[in-house]
C-alpha cells in the first residue's frame, strides 16, 4: 500500500511529499489534513489521554515536517509517519511512567500528591462507551506496551503485518508472534472479565 | 468464547478507531500546528540570538581577532608538534640501539658462528662442549661495551656530580 487515498482525484502521498520537499508548504498542509485523524487515533490508543495525545500529535507533525527531506520513499509515507507517531507515543508513556514512579516515591516521602490525570480522563471516557468497549479497554490496558501497540496497529488501524513490521522496526514473524500472543491474552482477559460479571 | 463473541470483539476493536474528537476539533489542527511550529522556530532562533549576544562583547568575537588568534594557535601548535616529533625520534633511536645491543648479546652468547646441536656437536661436526663458555665470556665483554656505549651516547644516568659529595 503506497498511499491511503479517499478519492482518486486527490494527489497521491508521494506527489505531495515531493512538492513539500521542494518547498511548497501547502502540500505538507494537505498531508496534515489527510492524516490528522488517523494519527490522532494511533497516538490516542497508546497514550489514552486526550491532552497528551494532542501534544504528541503536534510533536509528530513538526518532526515529520523537519525531517521530510530524509524521507526517501522506501516505504509508504503513512508508514513513515506512523513510525514517528508510535515512537513518540511510546517514548511519552515511558517518560510518564518513570515520572509517575518518581512521583510515587516522592509521595512516600510526603513531598507532594499524585494526580493521575490519565485515570481521571479514562473514567470520563468510559461513560460514553458501550459495555463491550469498556471491557475491551480494560483488557487492552492489561497488555504490555508492545502487544498493545501491535493490536492497535493491526486490529484497530487495519495495517498489514509488513507495514507494522516496518513501523516497529522488527521482523514480520515478530509481529505475527506478538499478535498471536496478544489475541490469546485478550481472550483470556475478556473471558475473566465476563466470569467476574457473572459471579 | 464463541465465534459470535469473537466477531463482536473484532468489531469493537475496529470501533475503537473512531475514538477521536469531533470534526470541529480537527478543523483547528492545521492552524494550531502552524502556530506551534512558529513558536518552536522562535525558541530556537531566540536561543541562537542569546548565544550571539552573550559572546558579542567578548574580545575574540571580532572576526579579525579570531583570525589572528587562529594563526597564532597554528604557529604554536606547529612548533609544539615539531619539538615533540624530534623528541620522539631521539627516543626511538635509543630504543633501536638498546634493541640492537640485546640482539648482539643474544646472538654472540647463544648462537656463535658455529651453533651447537643438542648432543654437543656443532654444525661442522666438531665436539665443542667447552666453546660456549669461552664465547659467553667473550660476549660478556661485548655486552658491557655495548651497554656502556648506550649509556654514554644518550642522556646521563644521573645528574649527581663529584661536587655534590
Amino acid at each position: 500500500m503506497d498511499s491511503i487515498q479517499s478519492d482518486s482525484n486527490e494527489p497521491s502521498d508521494l506527489s505531495l511529499v515531493q512538492r513539500a520537499q521542494s518547498g511548497e508548504s501547502r502540500a505538507f498542509d494537505l498531508l496534515v489534513v489527510r492524516y490528522q485523524k488517523r494519527l490522532y487515533s494511533v497516538i490516542f490508543q497508546i497514550i489514552r489521554h486526550h491532552q497528551d495525545t494532542e501534544d504528541v500529535l503536534y510533536q509528530t507533525l513538526i518532526k515529520a515536517h523537519d525531517n521530510l527531506s530524509g524521507f526517501k520513499g522506501d516505504s509508504g509515507f503513512h508508514t513513515w509517519l506512523y513510525r514517528i507517531a508510535v515512537n513518540r507515543s511510546l517514548n511519552f508513556i515511558r517518560l510518564r511512567k518513570s515520572h509517575r514512579e518518581m512521583s510515587i516515591h516522592a509521595n512516600e516521602e510526603g513531598d507532594f500528591d499524585i494526580i493521575d490525570e490519565g485515570v481521571v480522563n479514562e473514567v470520563e471516557l468510559q461513560e460514553n462507551r458501550s459495555e463491550l468497549q469498556n471491557k475491551l479497554n480494560v483488557s487492552l490496558s492489561k497488555l504490555s506496551e508492545d502487544h498493545r501497540t501491535v493490536v492497535n496497529l493491526f486490529d484497530i488501524q487495519g495495517l498489514s503485518h509488513a507495514e507494522i513490521a516496518k513501523i516497529l522496526g522488527c521482523s514480520d514473524g515478530t509481529v505475527r508472534s506478538r499478535l498471536h500472543y496478544a489475541h490469546k491474552q485478550l481472550k483470556n482477559y475478556l473471558f475473566d472479565v465476563k466470569k467476574g460479571d457473572r459471579s | 468464547m464463541s465465534m459470535e463473541n469473537m466477531d463482536k470483539v473484532q468489531k469493537a476493536l475496529v470501533d475503537l478507531r473512531n475514538e477521536v474528537p469531533s470534526d470541529a476539533y480537527f478543523s483547528g489542527v492545521l492552524s494550531e500546528f502552524h502556530s506551534r511550529q512558529r513558536s518552536q522556530q522562535l525558541v530556537s532562533k531566540s536561543f541562537s540570538f542569546r548565544l550571539t549576544e552573550a559572546f558579542k562583547d567578548l574580545w575574540f568575537f571580532n572576526p579579525a581577532r579570531l583570525v589572528q588568534a587562529g594563526a597564532f594557535s597554528i604557529v604554536v601548535l606547529f612548533f609544539t608538534l615539531n619539538g615533540l616529533n624530534q623528541s620522539w625520534n631521539s627516543n626511538s633511536t635509543s630504543l633501536v640501539n638498546w634493541y640492537r645491543g640485546e640482539a648482539v648479546q643474544l646472538s654472540s652468547s647463544l648462537f656463535p658462528e658455529t651453533y651447537l646441536t643438542s648432543n654437543g656437536v656443532n654444525s661442522l661436526g666438531e665436539s665443542s662442549l667447552a666453546r660456549p663458555v669461552e664465547l659467553a665470556a667473550l660476549s660478556l665483554a661485548e655486552i658491557s661495551s655495548e651497554r656502556t656505549q648506550y649509556v654514554m651516547n644518550t642522556t646521563p644516568a644521573a645528574y649527581d656530580s663529584v661536587v655534590a659529595f
